[in-house]
C-alpha cells in the first residue's frame, strides 16, 4: 500500500473558501496544495484591463454582462461572462464567477452578513425547503472567527432582521471594524421611508474603516465591482497569500477534471491538466474541493469510473441538484428632489422588514436594496438613445442622476432537485471538458415574493413621492451560487454530512456555499466563510 | 493618483488654456507622427472640420488630443466621415444659430446628418467609438458625461477618499 503522498491536504480551489482551509492547515504545520484552474491576476492589471475597456461592467447593467470583463477569458477556463454555461431551464442562470487565483471575491459587491437563528429551521418553522443539521448557535463562534479573518465592517446596535428593535442576531464579538459612513441619499431616504415603518439596515460589508492588515480605508471608488482599485474591499487574494506565506504551494492554471478513488472508497488522487492539455495526477490524505457551486459538482460528476458510474460521492443522485440563487426584481423610481445615489461604495442601506416572520409559510424571505453605483454612463448611453442633445443633455444628466432610484430585491429560493447543474452532452471547453449545463427555475412561491414587493414598492414611491419609471421582474440572478452539493444527516438525500464531508467519501469534504441547505434571501459569503473554517478544524483533529 | 474630478472646471467655459491647447496640438502630431500612418500636419488638418463641428455640438473648448483620436475611430469606421462633417457644418452654418440649442431648435435635421450628430456627441460624452464587440475607448475620465455631476459623483475606480461623502451635495 502506498504510503507517501505529495501533499496532506490537496485544496481544489483558490477562492476565499479553499483559501481559509488552506492557510488554516498549512499554518498547523501540514502539507498543503492547492489547485487553481485560472491563472494568477494582479489588481493593477485588472484595474487598468477596466479603465481602458469601452464596456464598463457592473452587475447593476445585467445587458451588458455578455460583453467582456476585465478578468481573462481563457481557452482551459474560460470566463462565465460569455457563452461558458449552457442554459436549458426557463430561467436563465446567467452567473458570472470567476476561475484565477482569489476566486470570484475580487469582484463581489463585500456583502458579509450572518444568516439568523430561524433560516436554520425553515422546514420546521414555515414548512418549507430544508433544516440546517444544526442551529446558528452551532455556527456563531465560526461566523465570529470569519468576520476577523476576512475583516468585516459593521453596526453592531442593528437589529438585522429587520423589525428595528434590539440588537440580532446575537454574537459573541463586536464587528472587527465600525460602520462606513453614509451618503446624504441613505440618510434621507432612511428618513423618508421610516415613517412607513421601514426600518433602515446597513450591510456589514468587507471594505475596511480602518487600516486592516495591509488594507487602506475605503475611499469610495465605487467599482467593488469588477475591482476595488485600492484594496480596501476584502478579496480572495488576502486569504490564498495568508496560505502561500504559511507554506502551502498554490498551482496556478492547473484544472482539475477527475478525483479518483480506491476500492475501498477512499480518495487516492486528483487529476488535473494543464492549458496544453498534459495530464498530471496528485495524492493526498484528505481533498477539499473548493470550487464553488457550479465548478464543484461538475467536478464530482466529471469524476466517474466503474465503480462510480454517477461519479464521485453521488450515491444519493444529489450531486448538483438544489442549485440555488437569491433571484431577484428591481424597481426603479424617479423622486421629485435631489437624493444623489452613488456616492461612496456600490451598496450600503438595505431593507429587511420582509426577511423573517410567519409569512414564510407563503412568501419568500427578502432583502431590498437600494443600488448605490455612479450612474453616469447608463443614464447618457439612454438619453444619447433618446436624442436629447444640447444643454438639455447635461441638464438630464443631472436632474436624472440626483433623483433616479434603484432597489433590487432578493428572494431565498428553495432547494428544487430539478434545479441543477448537469454535465453538457453537446459542448466542450478547450480541454475537450464538458461545460456546466444548468436547469433553473422558479415556483409559485417565488411569484408570491415578486407580488408582495411589488405592494413595498408602490409604498417606497409614496413615502419617498417618487414616480415608478421601470420594474423589472424577469428572474434577476444575483451572483450568489449556492446548493449543488447539499447537506444533511441523510445519506440518501444529501451528499455532505454536518462537517461537509462527502457521505461517500471519508477523506473528501466541500468548503463554502454549495452545501447550504437553505440560504435565506442574504449574500451567502460569510455563511460559506464560517463553514470553510469550521471544516478546517474538523480536518484538524484528523489529519 | 489622477483624480480628475479634484480640478476645478465649469460646464460651460473653455478648459484648456492656450498654452495647454498648444501643447496638446504638439503632442497630437507627434502621436500622429509616431503612428507614421498619415503626415502629420495633413492629421491635425483633417480633424480640424471635425473639432470644430464637436465644439458647436458640445458648447465647449475640446482637448485637440482627443479631438485628434475621435477623428481617426470614427474615420476608421466610415470612409464617408469627411463628407458627412462637411455636410453638417455647412447645415450648421446655413442656421446661423448662435448657439447648439438654438440650432437644435430651429433645424429639422434629415437622417443623414442626425445620425452624425449622434456620432459625434455620443463619442465625446461616452468616450466610445463603435458599437458592440467593435467598440473602442477613446476617453474615460475625459468623457463628458461625467461633467454634469463633477465634484459629486465620481467617475468610478476615481474616489474622493476617506470619508468623502455623507454631506448634502450643494
Amino acid at each position: 500500500m502506498n504510503t507517501t503522498y505529495d501533499a496532506d491536504l490537496i485544496v481544489i480551489g483558490s477562492g476565499v473558501m479553499g483559501g481559509l482551509v488552506a492557510s488554516a492547515v498549512a499554518q498547523a504545520g501540514k502539507s498543503v496544495i492547492v489547485l487553481e484552474a485560472g491563472p494568477r491576476v494582479t489588481r493593477r492589471e485588472i484595474l487598468e484591463k477596466y479603465r481602458s475597456s469601452p464596456v464598463k461592467l457592473a452587475l447593476t447593467n445585467m445587458k451588458l454582462q455578455g460583453a467582456g470583463s476585465p478578468y481573462p477569458n481563457l481557452p482551459y477556463a474560460p470566463t462565465t461572462y460569455g457563452d461558458y454555461l449552457e442554459q436549458t431551464g426557463p430561467v436563465r442562470y446567467n452567473t458570472n464567477y470567476l476561475r484565477v487565483v482569489g476566486g470570484t471575491t475580487w469582484h463581489f459587491g463585500s456583502a458579509l452578513w450572518r444568516m439568523i437563528p430561524n433560516d436554520f429551521k425553515l422546514k420546521t418553522l414555515y414548512g418549507r425547503g430544508r433544516d440546517w443539521p444544526f442551529g446558528y448557535e452551532e455556527l456563531e463562534p465560526y461566523y465570529t472567527r470569519a468576520e476577523y479573518e476576512l475583516g468585516v465592517s459593521g453596526v453592531d446596535e442593528e437589529d438585522q432582521s429587520g423589525q428595528g428593535g434590539a440588537p440580532f442576531p446575537p454574537r459573541s464579538k463586536p464587528y472587527p471594524m465600525k460602520g462606513l459612513p453614509w451618503s446624504y441619499a441613505f440618510k434621507r431616504v432612511a428618513e423618508r421611508l421610516s415613517k412607513g415603518g421601514y426600518n433602515p439596515v446597513s450591510e456589514s460589508n468587507g471594505r475596511a474603516t480602518q487600516p486592516w492588515e495591509g488594507r487602506p480605508v475605503c475611499a469610495g471608488n465605487n467599482t467593488c465591482n469588477p475591482v476595488c482599485p485600492i484594496g480596501a474591499k476584502y478579496d480572495g487574494s488576502r486569504t490564498i497569500d495568508k496560505a502561500e506565506r504559511a507554506g502551502a504551494r498554490v498551482m496556478e492554471n492547473a484544472v482539475a477534471y477527475k478525483i479518483e478513488a480506491d476500492d475501498t472508497g477512499k480518495i487516492v488522487a486528483v487529476h488535473f491538466k494543464r492549458p496544453d492539455g498534459s495530464d498530471h495526477r496528485l495524492t493526498a490524505r484528505y481533498f477539499v474541493v473548493a470550487a464553488y457551486a457550479i465548478e464543484t459538482p461538475k467536478l464530482f460528476l466529471l469524476s466517474t469510473s466503474d465503480k462510480y458510474p454517477n461519479g464521485i460521492a453521488n450515491s444519493s443522485d444529489m450531486v448538483g441538484r438544489n442549485l440555488m440563487d437569491h433571484t431577484g426584481m428591481s424597481v426603479t423610481m424617479m423622486a421629485k428632489e435631489d437624493l444623489w445615489p452613488g456616492q461612496g461604495p456600490t451598496e450600503l442601506l438595505v431593507y429587511l422588514n420582509g426577511r423573517d416572520g410567519p409569512f414564510r409559510k407563503d412568501i419568500p424571505s427578502s432583502k431590498i436594496k437600494l443600488r448605490n453605483t455612479v450612474p453616469t454612463s447608463q443614464i447618457t448611453s439612454a438619453l444619447i438613445a433618446q436624442g436629447v442633445f444640447g444643454s438639455k443633455l447635461d441638464e438630464e444628466i443631472r436632474r436624472r442622476s440626483a433623483r433616479e432610484l434603484n432597489w433590487a430585491t432578493d428572494f431565498e429560493t428553495l432547494p428544487l432537485p430539478e434545479n441543477r447543474v448537469s454535465l453538457s452532452k453537446t459542448k466542450v471547453d478547450g480541454l475537450g471538458l464538458p461545460v456546466p449545463s444548468i436547469y433553473y427555475s422558479v415556483t409559485d412561491y417565488w411569484n408570491a415574493g415578486r407580488d408582495s414587493i411589488l405592494t413595498d414598492m408602490k409604498r417606497f414611491s409614496e413615502l419617498l413621492d417618487a414616480d415608478i419609471t421601470n420594474i423589472d421582474v424577469n428572474h434577476q440572478n444575483r451572483q450568489h451560487v449556492m446548493g449543488g452539493m447539499i447537506m444533511g444527516d441523510n445519506p440518501k438525500d444529501s451528499v455532505v454530512d454536518a462537517d461537509c464531508r462527502t457521505h461517500d467519501h471519508r477523506n473528501l469534504f466541500v468548503a463554502g456555499t454549495p452545501v447550504m441547505p437553505s440560504v435565506s434571501c442574504m449574500n451567502p459569503t460569510l455563511t460559506g466563510a464560517a463553514l470553510s473554517i469550521r471544516l478546517a478544524d474538523k480536518l484538524l483533529k484528523e489529519i | 493618483m489622477y483624480r480628475p474630478e479634484n480640478r476645478p472646471r465649469s460646464i460651460n467655459q473653455p478648459q484648456f488654456s492656450r498654452r495647454a491647447l498648444v501643447k496638446g496640438a504638439a503632442t497630437a502630431v507627434a502621436v500622429a507622427g509616431f503612428a507614421g500612418s498619415l503626415p502629420a500636419l495633413a492629421a491635425d488638418d483633417a480633424a480640424g472640420p471635425f473639432t470644430r463641428a464637436s465644439e458647436f455640438l458640445t458648447s465647449r473648448k475640446l482637448n485637440p488630443v482627443l479631438a485628434g483620436r475621435y477623428y481617426v475611430a470614427l474615420k476608421k469606421r466610415d470612409p464617408q466621415f469627411d463628407a458627412e462633417v462637411s455636410r453638417l457644418l455647412g447645415i450648421i452654418a446655413q442656421a446661423k444659430a448662435s448657439d447648439v440649442d438654438a440650432f437644435l431648435a430651429s433645424t429639422q435635421l434629415d437622417q443623414q446628418s442626425s445620425s452624425t450628430v449622434t456620432k459625434i456627441i455620443s463619442s465625446w460624452y461616452l468616450g466610445t467609438v463603435g458599437e458592440g464587440a467593435d467598440a473602442e475607448l477613446v476617453g474615460y475620465a475625459e468623457a463628458l458625461m461625467y461633467e454634469p455631476t463633477r465634484g459629486i459623483l465620481v467617475v468610478p475606480s476615481y474616489g474622493g477618499g476617506p470619508n468623502s461623502w455623507g454631506e448634502k451635495p450643494v
